[in-house]
């Protein structure tokens, strides 16, 4: 593409009032082109237009998003020649050269305020070799998270999770299910037979004041729950194994004992980084003293996602979850687990919990952190925390869109001088905005508009729509990126030739590029000769949950039968 | 009371907190008993808002708004002794002329049939709910059950949705309990935004509730809804009825269903209508109540047929904050404001 642009002439602004004679006008070449991309790759051609000098002029065009030809060529007639445009934006935003123009072109902001939304939103355009670079420092910190000497200072902590293999389809039997990873909290029923997998399960509120409370509330709250559910489903006289999909950083001591390192994701209650929560949550049952639940087995929603897909594709290997959080599993040879304190049996691997949200927490991705990152963090409830994390995950997209519209709002670049309390407010700009933004099709705003009517904007014109759109996609595929460069490091570490990564997650589901975006970088990073398949994952935080535990439940019956037929043998 | 008295006990009312503005113009001067008429003293008035709505600057809360509970001040002499006497606890049928008239202490009710006696037994604060929610959740029960009755001859189990756990919600959930029934063949959902107002939700007798989070993506809503109304709604009683909520529903709508939409939610909603036809589906506005429907549940509760929902009584000085925890839903169950009133009374 970058060729056919340098065949092309230069604007040469004696011809600008007589558009329709000139032959393969930059700017219609540049719309055809936008035409026949995704609006995903419009912004590599707004990079690319960045590096070619002269071709400012089309930037507008791109941005402004119209054919309006006639008008860019009066704008462009009363502005500076081209000359001096290319030296203001070469060097950034300089103060003299803006008072310039503005002296020059009465009322012909729009020529300064196009170039300046490019300059607001260019930190969101990552160059190729940094993603490149950021691979190569995942995989470091990776190595530091399974080496036995530099797991303790590690921050991507590489928790073995004590499951070693996918299912094999032989899974049976009828099993609860606990699902805690966000504001709901889910009770399941599962029926595993071969292939089939049926599923009953209700749903829980968890009140703010126990997600801030005290942990012996949290826990009561989930036992009580438990009680709920097994009475609504006559369960209460049947003795069931339980699977608990605990979606936070544990580090895990047994297939049924998990450590909560952090609480994230809004969670603070107290009495409970540090301790086992199968522990407190038995101690909570025990409380009651109605139910008989016995849990077996506590996972992360990664190797959820991973088991749940491995289950109908046994190519997987890699769970991710991209969601309110984002974390990713893998499948690891045990000698490269530096930490294993497990059995060396066949199958001589074990599922890794990446925990790959606290990449950064050191500073090593501060190359691409904008001050928009750096804002969210200051806000958050974890500073410094959760780096990477807080640049993909759904919890903090909406906010980073929100602090680019406002800046953009603030500089007058946008929603001509109108200001919201909402837009003000600090996580009002719900993540679910970016997907419904994105999804409006070509200048059909209907979305875009009723959104921002929600926000208190009373007149929305379409330039404001399409500036939306163009932060909103700079923001969401920056992260589908990021995502993409962590599968990519994994991908190549397994080395395997052929892998299925299980997905689940609200961004990944309901985000009208996330996946195709992935495809793209995930094919552009990884080593050649592997092949890879992103599959949606479904439930997999109950489905996941009771495979692992109908694994545990079978293992722990066959070690009561060795250990009965060995009394009897003795 | 005497005149001067009122004078010196009343307290202008402009409270600017976080921009909310409450309608500040005060009468000081008794108005003149209208002909035929009556005067009212007002001593109780519900606290309207919808969540999110104080922002907006052009919508301000109302006072003294669509309920009216009070005590009759004087009679004009032309109407017959026994309707109304002095002292006679009343509540007023909603006039647009008089909610938005401000805070005032007496109000001229020109129209005696707009004035239903409230016998002592029931408190007055709890009287000055059912003009306004209380009422407005009665209509929309009522006209609701045809419709429930008559699906509940072809189906195994109804469905039906009450979108909006505030005052007006909770009013409906009580109100369609003892209408409609809670039987094994009804089952009763309420929705809301609010975790703490489905709490006490949980409490008026629905079913289950769902956690409508406007965070959530709306696919995700939809999915929980369906997943906790198994089967599909078959009735949707929608207090809020924006653009969103009326997605929503019409994605969990089974054929034939029936949304009844109410609230001031005044955005336009785009609906495929030719949907609608093909899965022979209606939507319904909430009719505005009548006076008889208004005197049915003052019997209902006298009764006590029927319970009050939760509520909560507030000093009229604290308007301004009472409305701003109310948009930030701070308050659960009705709130009420109490004019020249010290005790707080609260049923909870």
């Amino acid at each position: 593409m970058a060729g056919n642009l340098e065949e092309v002439k230069p604007i040469d602004s004696t011809s600008e009032s007589d558009m329709s004679t000139a032959p393969l006008k930059p700017e219609i070449l540049v719309e055809t082109a936008k035409k026949m991309m995704g609006r995903e790759f419009q912004h590599v051609l707004g990079a690319l237009l960045n590096m070619l000098p002269g071709y400012e002029e089309m930037l507008e065009v791109k941005t402004d998003g119209s054919c309006n030809v006639s008008n860019g060529g009066v704008q462009r007639q009363d502005s500076k020649p081209k000359g001096e445009i290319k030296r203001q934006s070469s060097r950034g935003s300089v103060k003299g050269d803006k008072v310039l123009i503005r002296r020059k072109s009465s009322g012909k902001i729009r020529d300064k305020s196009k170039c300046n939304v490019e300059n607001v939103v260019r930190p969101f355009i990552v160059k190729d070799e940094d993603y490149k670079k950021l691979m190569g420092v995942m995989l470091e910190q990776f190595e530091n998270g399974l080496g036995k000497d530099t797991n303790s200072t590690a921050k991507v902590k590489m928790f073995p999770t004590y499951v070693r293999d996918v299912p094999d389809g032989s899974e049976e039997g009828d099993i609860l299910a606990l699902d805690l990873g966000g504001t709901n909290f889910r009770v399941l029923l599962i029926s595993l037979n071969g292939q089939e997998v049926k599923m009953e399960s209700k749903i829980y509120v968890i009140p703010q004041q126990i997600m801030l409370g005290s942990g012996t509330q949290l826990f009561d709250h989930i036992a009580e729950c438990i009680y709920k559910f097994m009475k609504d489903h006559k369960l209460m006289d049947k003795k069931l194994p339980l699977g608990f999909t605990f979606s936070f950083p544990c580090k895990q001591i047994g297939l049924d004992k998990a450590i909560l390192a952090q609480w994230t994701k809004g969670f603070k209650c107290e009495g409970v980084e540090g301790e086992d929560v199968v522990r407190l949550l038995h101690e909570a049952i025990q409380r009651r003293g109605d139910i008989d639940v016995e849990c077996l087995a506590v996972i992360n929603d990664t190797v959820g996602a991973l088991m749940s897909c491995a289950h109908e594709d046994r190519n997987c290997a890699i769970g991710l979850i991209l969601g309110t959080g984002t974390n990713a599993c893998y499948i690891e040879k045990t000698e490269n687990v530096g930490l294993w304190d497990g059995d060396n049996d066949e199958p001589h691997q074990v599922m890794i919990n990446t925990e790959w949200g606290a990449l950064g927490d050191d500073g090593c991705l501060d190359f691409i952190k904008t001050e928009y990152d750096r804002q969210v963090d200051k806000h958050s409830i974890n500073p410094g925390r959760q780096v990477y994390e807080k640049m993909i995950s759904g919890m903090y997209m909406g906010e980073i869109v929100r602090l680019v519209l406002e800046k953009l709002r603030k500089n007058n670049l946008i929603f001509q001088g109108q200001e919201s309390e909402e837009l003000k407010s600090r996580g009002r700009f719900y993540t679910k905005y970016v997907s419904e933004i994105e999804s409006d099709e070509e200048d059909n705003f209907t979305n875009t508009k009723q959104i921002f009517k929600e926000l208190g904007f009373e007149k929305v014109s379409d330039e404001d729509c399409r500036i939306a759109q163009h932060v909103c996609s700079l923001v969401s595929t920056r992260a589908a990126y990021l995502a993409s460069a962590g599968i990519a490091v994994l991908l190549n570490k397994m080395g395997r030739p052929e892998v299925t990564v299980g997905v689940d997650g609200s961004l990944y589901r309901f985000h009208p590029h996330f996946h195709d975006l992935m495809v793209e970088k995930i094919t552009h990073l990884v080593n050649p000769g592997i092949k890879f398949k992103l599959m949606l994952s479904n439930d997999g935080s109950g489905k996941g949950a009771a495979i692992v535990t109908a694994v545990a439940n079978r293992m722990r019956g066959q070690k009561d039968e060795s250990s009965i037929r060995q009394e009897v043998e003795n | 009371m005497l005149d001067n008295e009122v004078k010196a006990l009343h307290k202008p009312m402009v409270g600017e907190m976080s921009g909310i503005s409450v309608e500040a113009s005060s009468s000081m001067v008794m108005p003149n008993i209208p002909k035929g008429g009556l005067l009212l003293r007002v001593c109780y008035a519900g606290a309207c808002c919808a969540e999110g709505q104080i922002r907006r600057k052009d919508c301000r809360p109302r006072l003294p708004g669509e309920e009216i509970a009070g005590v009759v001040q004087d009679v004009c002499g032309t109407l017959p002794n026994s309707n109304f006497s002095t002292g006679d606890h009343v509540i007023l049928y909603p006039d647009e002329d008089i909610s938005d008239s401000g805070y005032h202490e007496y109000i001229a009710v020109p129209e005696v049939e707009n004035c239903l006696q409230v016998p002592h037994s029931i408190p007055m604060e709890i009287a000055a709910m059912l003009p306004g929610c209380g009422l407005c959740a009665y209509s929309a029960i009522l006209k609701a059950v045809p419709h429930v009755q008559k699906l509940q001859e072809v189906k195994a189990c109804v469905n039906v949705l009450i979108v909006g756990a505030g005052g007006v919600g909770l009013w409906a959930s009580r109100l369609a309990n003892f209408l409609i029934g809670n039987n094994n063949n009804l089952k009763l959902f309420v929705a809301d935004n609010s975790i703490d107002k489905l709490l006490t939700a949980q409490e008026h007798g629905c079913y289950d509730i769902i956690h409508w989070n406007e965070e959530d993506h709306e696919q995700y809503i939809v999915e929980r809804t369906m997943d906790a109304c198994r089967g599909g709604v078959d009735v949707v009683i929608d207090f809020v009825s924006s653009p969103r909520t009326v997605h929503r529903t019409l994605k969990v709508l089974n054929r034939e269903g029936l949304i009844l939409v109410g609230g001031s939610a005044m955005s336009e909603v785009s609906i495929n209508l030719n949907v609608l036809a093909a899965k022979q589906q209606s939507i319904v506005g909430i009719p505005k109540g009548t006076v008889r429907q208004l005197q049915e549940l003052v019997d209902l509760l006298v009764e006590k047929k029927v319970e009050p929902p939760m509520f909560s009584v507030h000093p009229v000085e604290e308007a301004s904050q009472v409305f701003e925890d109310l948009a930030q839903s701070r308050i659960t169950g009705r709130a009420i404001l109490s004019f020249n009133q010290t005790a707080m009374l609260d049923n909870n």
